[in-house]
């Protein structure tokens, strides 16, 4: 497989030093209190929109982490998805297990699935094995998600939440706490012994072979992980609408998913954040403000295809490489302004010699 | 007896379609080095222009839809050049994995696109050729099956002699051999990978077309037969048209069969947590895990490691 731009771009973009490190600290902070106070302003429907938004963003997360992790990228996270939200759905509505226990129980169920899918990995990488996940995702879908069990093809299971995330904007900011927890863990991830082993994994599978990693279990991993993201992800979808519904999860959304993962930017956690508001704001944003938008709300479907046409013609990295540019200028402002006022006197003194 | 006879028909007639599905994507896969998602979607196209001009009373010769499909066929045929044009040929220096997400993105926009312009509405198609049929023995071959059968497969096989034999199909395999090669003893490439999606397009089109009638006029449905394409096309590597077109035909008779007799079976054994009226799709997972098996280990990760060491 030819190298891809895709692979940890972030990873160029990492602080290299405390400037870097307060930067990017300040920017987290100012998104994170935009994203708690910005609930509380937004009218019901636009609530619902970013909450749906978030849980794509998770899900989003989990594409990141594979292609990050181990450069190979699946056709079948919305099945993955599907996996979490339909186990999460019967547990809580015919086991009685409390929403804040499915949710991880959700994940993990997604974990093996996501193993199995990594198996082909292990012989093919690259196109072969999207062929292989877009086929494996339509199978979950069409033969399982569609069962009878789960109320067949026009059918959906029940996932109520617990009566302290009724409120839409409480459950806003549960599945950011969920969202944040999740990108602290793959950064923590990435950089632990499995995570370098992964990394290894992708630059160079001989080399990591050379070195005695097990490139095998290297792999399996990351589809785990990366299951187990997509799996909460789909659980948080569900709840948000209250049901787990066979046509949320088909692999036209692992396309959708794709789609806003690479214009967001397939390498970075803010690329899986920036991808979640895409998915939800350009319909309302197609609805409002083109003419005849409202009309045909297929449009946004056009949009998503289009625009990860064009963002790959232009600039594959997608939006969140300009983001990070931006930082590091702005990081280099700021050095610049520090180095100044240090040097100051120091000028001064010379003048006087 | 009877029962296995008309599973097998109704197999054969499901694996020319798949053969010529599988034909197009190694035309294109051989002139381009790109294994296009977008075959489906481009089908799907085509199937709902030739839909719409039925619709619409175009002329008929001898009962038969031509001129409908002859635009609708060369709609396709625009399709393809233009993709290749706007997005493949812009990309020709970026990563493989870009490329193939390029093809993903023009999946999604044909997708959207129809659902824009005809809604998400399955309907059904009226067939394509005459009632009746022919009887053999104790079977009856239904005219619309043997001319599905006869359509896919001559155009299928037509292809196939065509790259061997003729002078472009000659400059088609040079190109898929090596590029550098082909440009050096005079061959335009720019127009054979135009060509090559131009095939892709026209061939996806007829399979879309012949298969309509017997499946519904649904965009997903149409779209996602880029599946059993591919598990066609995977059977010769993309590389082989004959091998492809075996593929095809013997995953058409291998899901018709389990399709039929695990449905037999669940009359008797219903089952509530697997939806077994859609197990083609799972064939066709398993058929393509099964040649990834059957393959030898791709040159990735001992062979590489093994230069290494050496």
């Amino acid at each position: 497989m030819s190298k891809s731009p895709f692979n940890g771009f972030a990873a160029e973009f990492a602080p290299r030093d405390a400037v870097d490190r307060g930067v990017r600290a300040v920017l987290i902070g100012l998104f994170l209190m935009v994203a708690i106070t910005i609930p509380a302003h937004l009218s019901a429907q636009y609530l619902d929109l970013v909450t749906k938004g978030m849980a794509y963003s998770v899900g989003a997360l989990s594409l990141v982490v594979l292609v990050g992790l181990v450069g190979q990228f699946s056709l079948a996270q919305a099945g993955f998805m599907g996996v979490g939200a339909f186990t999460a759905a019967h547990l809580v509505s015919g086991g009685n297990v409390p929403f804040v226990i499915a949710l991880p129980l959700g994940g993990l169920a997604a974990v093996p699935v996501g193993m199995l899918a990594a198996i082909p990995a292990l012989r093919v990488s690259g196109v072969y094995l999207a062929v292989v996940t877009l086929s494996f995702g339509e199978v979950l879908q069409k033969l399982f998600f569609d069962s009878e069990y789960n109320g067949g093809t026009l059918g959906h299971v029940a996932l109520p939440r617990p009566g302290a995330l009724q409120d839409g904007i409480h459950y806003f900011w549960f599945e950011l706490f969920v969202l944040m927890a999740l990108i602290a863990f793959v950064c923590m991830f990435r950089t632990r012994r499995t995570g370098r082993n992964l990394a290894a994994v992708r630059e160079s599978e001989a080399a990591a072979l050379s070195v005695g990693i097990n490139t095998t279990r290297a792999k399996i991993t990351a589809f785990g992980v990366s299951a187990f993201i997509a799996g909460i992800g789909g659980v948080l979808y569900s709840a948000g609408s209250g049901v787990a519904s066979p046509d949320s999860f088909t692999p036209f959304d692992s396309i959708a998913l794709l789609s806003v993962a690479v214009i967001g930017g397939l390498g970075s956690a803010a690329g899986a954040v920036a991808a979640g508001l895409f998915k939800t704001v350009t319909p309302v944003f197609i609805k409002d403000y083109i003419p005849f938008g409202s009309s045909a709300p297929e449009l946004a479907g056009v949009a998503f295809g289009a625009g990860l046409v064009v963002q790959l013609l232009t600039a594959p990295l997608g939006v969140t490489s300009n983001l990070l540019v931006a930082e590091r200028r702005l990081a280099g402002v700021v050095r610049f302004a520090l180095r100044r006022q240090t040097a100051h006197p120091a000028a001064s003194i010379e003048v006087i010699n | 007896m009877d029962l296995f006879v008309t599973t097998l028909i109704a197999g054969f007639v499901q694996g020319t379609i798949n053969a010529l599905l599988g034909a197009g994507l190694v035309a294109v896969y051989r002139g381009t080095r790109i294994i296009n998602f977008a075959h489906g979607a481009m089908a799907m196209m085509a199937t709902y222009i030739f839909v719409t001009l039925v619709d619409h009373k175009a002329p008929q010769v001898i009962g038969f839809p031509l001129a409908a499909m002859v635009t609708a066929v060369l709609f396709a045929i625009v399709l393809g050049v233009a993709i290749d044009l706007m997005v493949m040929r812009p990309l020709a220096r970026q990563s493989y994995l870009v490329r193939i997400i390029a093809t993903l993105g023009v999946l999604y926009t044909l997708q959207s696109v129809a659902l824009l312009l005809w809604g998400g509405a399955t309907r059904s198609v009226k067939p394509l050729f005459p009632r009746g049929g022919h009887q053999v023995g104790q079977i009856t071959v239904s005219n619309s099956d043997l001319g599905v059968a006869v359509f896919a497969f001559g155009i299928a096989i037509g292809l196939t002699l065509f790259y061997r034999y003729s002078r472009f199909g000659t400059a088609i395999r040079a190109v898929s051999n090596s590029r550098e090669a082909a440009t050096l003893v005079g061959i335009r490439v720019n127009w054979v990978t135009a060509a090559s999606w131009a095939i892709g397009g026209a061939t996806g089109g007829i399979a879309g077309i012949l298969l309509a009638p017997s499946l519904a006029l649904d965009s997903y449905i149409l779209t996602l037969l880029v599946i059993s394409g591919l598990a066609a096309a995977l059977t010769g590597r993309l590389e082989s048209l004959g091998l492809a077109l075996a593929g095809g035909i013997g995953l058409g008779v291998t899901t018709s069969l389990v399709v039929t007799y695990v449905g037999e079976w669940t009359l008797d054994h219903p089952q509530t947590w697997i939806n077994l009226s859609h197990l083609d799709y799972a064939v066709a997972l398993a058929w393509i895990l099964g040649l990834l098996l059957i393959w030898k280990k791709p040159a990735t990760t001992q062979q590489q490691a093994g230069g290494l060491l050496l």
